[in-house]
């Protein structure tokens, strides 16, 4: 092994807490006189006390925001820092870049280090782009001639040409951070260090950065060391991992590990059932945190299809408060899913004592990954009375899709129904097929004609009705066998089956926990429903009465005329409804009020 | 093989100081004075001009109000010529302290995000200082050439014009000197901000500024003398108009003074330096 680039040593750092500034005039006059003339210990000091941020402080206290921290690292080693927040990521490197000093230890590093904590340090709002590329050059250290040289690639980076003499006062947010991120990415040091500083900027700029800071490390074997919540940033990043608990160094190694490691000591209790029990642990003045319990909405395993239902047993110490409640679902990846708060007391009228919140996260939203959630006690959607993030976790088992084991990429996974719309690229005009059979008259072939069958569900719609309705009944169709276990659709194809020319063909699901689906009319649309695999449901009603029509995967399928209110339900297991539409997909001819529909239905 | 270049330990020593990294920095040097010269006329229609209006201004008040209300004597000389020769080294002096007096507390945000020699800060603004009274200096020699020869007055020039660079070397210093100490003092003592400015202000009527020392009376004169920038003031004077007096024991005096105050000034600056973020 040649010698470390890096070598840090027992680094430490210790801060006062409390307001710093008044009294400590003669506080540093009696530090001085015990520890420089009587050499005694600091009388201010609390040796040993642990960076804890839940703990309140007592006054005067000092903290150790870095214990002992131990590093060596070689030339082209890329090293993720990864901690909470208060963790000392940032103390760390602001020792690094020498913006303030080490209580005790020693760092020894060689060759050029820049430290990018922020983008644009320096930028002077009056100085246009150019002006600003050779002051925040300089700053970081960059020699006025090597700017000179390297200004068009900056340039080319940041994609400002067009700006370079306008004041940076002028110039978009995004626009400036991409220019302080050009200028950095030309430093030429040994040595980087990064903040979070890829938080800010669009995506494709984000882009560009990571690729970048690969880039530098990979071809130009230098030394990165990158701080970042963002665990996918840091996972693509860095091949080394560090994690950092209340200031002290707690794991070192390869950056799975270490992400790993960070996230199974994250959650605040592990907890068996996913059942979490908080003690004293999620207190404050404001709010106690007594159980969560998530658990499955419906079925036993908590999955892609099955809901999560989250039960939230709080004491609650304010009374006459508008208060809420919110929690943040979190992936493994630290992406932000969601955000979802109740006012569970509107209009100040919040009550001491125990309070149990349940809320359901629906089905098929959250996608397969371990989440973890930050719960936040707020008053008035306006200040926090309480705040515990990662307060717990529970994981979403993968279902496979169309028999796909392996886990879909995506934060989320909803369910999503289409339409398909075919067109044929044999013909030369690239015109709707379907739309070309229109004109002609169907095709007849042998035997099969379309045709009512009046009773072969036992239905049939009251003689009342009729004489109301001129128009078309609704009725069963006789189809080919569908000869092929996955459902062989030739005779959609073929048309001859169905009483309308088909301009749309989608598909419906049940939804677990035999959910009601697709309630509606249509003004223009027939429709043909065709049930491909499983058995269900359709209920039809014209306005003045309802019919229900039972449909399984046989021979026959149920055409629905216009005006119809048509709902599907009663699912069974894997039950798939095909639909078959009369118009392509049109916003205008869906009736989604039923109260409108009966309206509608009137006027006819 | 032990080629490490950074070595960052918890104490340096108090003389450790690396002036061969802030010749490495020069660039952001000459980056910082130029900001500071050309963002402050940015967006005026007058633009450097401002910089002689100000003294000009000032001259004028001083000549009403201390020339003709209170009739304070200017040893013979043109008022113009004394009150612009002495706001003009005057000026460069509070100038130099008070920009290089806010240096931690302007720059806090620089300082918190990124490493260079800090020193920088007050160097440039001395510099800055010195672009800025060489405007308004030549102002002055403009004014002065003019009395010289259409003038009828008793203006005699000597050959202490040859000491004038050394004059503003040790204002520079002096100003340098003081405003490093206040900067590292006022953060954490923030009560010094509200000191510096009225400070600046007694300091100017303590030392010979709007009037000469030949008026001060015998028993107050030994405080007057015992200020390191009345030679200097006096010097400067003396050079251009030829009242006054000069001697080289006062020069040396003030000279001594800078050297010794610049010492403490740049230790106390450095120590403050690489901890200031904390207790900012």
């Amino acid at each position: 092994m040649s010698q470390p680039i890096i070598k840090i040593d027992n680094l430490s750092k210790l801060y006062r807490l409390g307001e710093v500034g008044t009294g400590t005039l003669s506080h540093d006059l009696n530090r001085w006189w015990k520890t420089k003339v009587l050499r005694r210990e600091d009388p201010y000091s609390i040796v040993g006390a642990i960076n804890d941020r839940t703990q309140a402080a007592q006054k005067g206290e000092h903290v150790w925001a870095l214990r002992d921290i131990n590093l060596e690292l070689q030339e082209g080693d890329v090293l993720g820092i990864i901690g909470k927040n208060g963790a000392g990521k940032s103390t760390l490197l602001k020792l690094l870049s020498q913006i303030t000093s080490p209580t005790t230890g020693r760092i020894r590093a060689r060759g050029r280090m820049a430290s990018l904590l922020e983008v644009g340090t320096g930028f002077h709002p009056e100085m246009t782009g150019r002006e600003n590329i050779y002051m925040n050059g300089t700053i970081m250290g960059m020699r006025k001639r090597e700017i000179t040289s390297k200004l068009d690639e900056i340039v080319d980076f940041s994609g400002v040409a067009k700006y370079l003499d306008t004041p940076v006062k002028r110039y978009s947010s995004g626009m400036t951070v991409r220019l302080g991120f050009a200028i950095a990415a030309h430093l030429e040091p040994e040595i980087l260090v990064v903040d979070e500083v890829l938080a800010v900027g669009d995506a494709e700029f984000q882009k560009k950065a990571v690729g970048k800071m690969q880039d530098v490390s990979k071809s130009h074997g230098r030394t990165v060391l990158f701080v970042s919540h963002n665990m996918a940033a840091v996972k693509t990043l860095c091949k080394k991992g560090m994690v950092l608990v209340n200031g002290c160094q707690r794991f070192e190694g390869n950056i799975t590990d270490a992400i790993d490691f960070y996230q199974d000591n994250n959650a605040l209790v592990t907890a068996e059932n996913n059942h979490w029990e908080f003690g004293n642990n999620a207190e404050n003045d404001n709010i106690r945190v007594t159980s969560i319990k998530i658990s499955p909405l419906n079925g036993t395993t908590m999955d892609i299809g099955s809901g999560v239902q989250i039960e939230i047993i709080f004491f609650n110490k304010i009374k006459d408060i508008t208060e809420d409640l919110t929690f943040e679902i979190v992936n493994k990846d630290d992406v932000l899913v969601f955000h979802h708060g109740f006012v569970f007391a509107k209009d100040r009228n919040s009550k001491l004592g125990e309070h149990k919140i349940t809320a359901a996260i629906p089905p098929h939203l959250l996608n397969a990954n371990i989440y973890s959630m930050n719960l936040i006690f707020g008053q008035s959607q306006r200040y926090v009375l309480f705040r515990q993030d990662r307060i717990c976790a529970f994981e979403i088992e993968n279902i496979p899709m169309e028999n796909n084991m392996t886990i879909l990429p995506g934060v989320v996974r909803p369910m999503i129904d289409y339409s398909l719309e075919c067109h044929d690229s044999s013909t030369t005009n690239s015109s709707l097929r379907i739309e070309d059979r229109r004109t002609e008259p169907p095709i007849k072939v042998d035997g099969f004609e379309p045709r009512a069958t009046p009773d072969s569900c036992g239905t049939k719609l009251p003689s009342k009705q009729i004489k109301k309705n001129t128009h078309a009944l609704p009725k069963i169709i006789d189809l080919p066998k569908i000869l092929d276990p996955r459902g062989n659709l030739s005779f959609v194809e073929s048309e001859q089956h169905i009483p309308f020319a088909i301009k749309r063909a989608y598909w419906i699901y049940d939804v677990p926990g035999g959910e009601i689906r697709g309630s509606h009319a249509f003004k223009q649309s027939q429709e043909f429903i065709i049930a491909l695999s499983g058995s269900f449901e359709v209920v039809l009603n014209d306005g003045l009465q309802e019919k229900s029509f039972f449909l399984n995967r046989s021979f026959y399928g149920l055409y629905v005329p216009e005006m119809y209110w048509r709902t599907i339900k009663n699912f069974s297991t894997n039950a798939l409804a095909l639909v078959l539409a009369s118009t392509s997909f049109d916003q205008e001819d869906y009736i989604r009020d039923f109260h409108q529909f009966n309206k509608a239905k009137e006027n006819v | 093989m032990n080629t490490y270049n950074i070595d960052i330990k918890p104490k340096k020593h108090l003389l450790d100081i690396n002036f061969k990294e802030i010749w490495f920095y020069r660039d952001l040097l000459y980056m910082f004075v130029k900001r500071s010269i050309i963002t402050v006329y940015k967006q005026t229609i007058l633009g450097p001009i401002w910089f002689i209006i100000q003294p000009l201004m000032t001259t004028a008040m001083y000549m009403l109000v201390f020339g003709r209300i209170a009739k304070i004597s200017t040893d013979g000389l043109p008022q113009i010529l004394f009150y612009l020769s002495s706001i003009v080294i005057w000026n460069y002096f509070s100038e130099s302290f008070n920009q290089t007096a806010h240096t931690f507390n302007q720059n806090a945000q620089i300082f918190g995000k990124v490493y260079f020699p800090r020193l920088i800060i007050p160097l440039a603004e001395i510099l800055s200082g010195l672009i800025k009274f060489f405007i308004q200096f030549s102002f002055f020699i403009i004014i002065y050439l003019y009395f010289l020869f259409i003038g009828n007055t008793n203006i005699q020039p000597n050959w202490t014009l040859a000491l004038v660079p050394v004059y503003i070397a040790l204002m520079a210093g002096i100003g340098l000197a003081a405003g490093l100490i206040f900067s590292a003092l006022t953060t954490k003592y923030r009560d010094l901000n509200h000191l510096l400015t009225f400070g600046i202000q007694l300091l100017m009527y303590a030392t010979p500024v709007i009037y000469p020392v030949s008026t001060i009376p015998e028993k107050y004169k030994i405080f007057i003398l015992a200020n390191p920038l009345t030679p200097i003031l006096e010097g400067f004077r003396y050079a251009f108009l030829g009242a006054g007096h000069f001697s080289w024991d006062s020069l040396a005096y003030s000279g001594g003074f800078m050297t010794i105050s610049l010492f403490i000034g740049i230790i106390i600056f450095h120590q403050t330096e690489r901890n200031f973020i904390d207790t900012v």
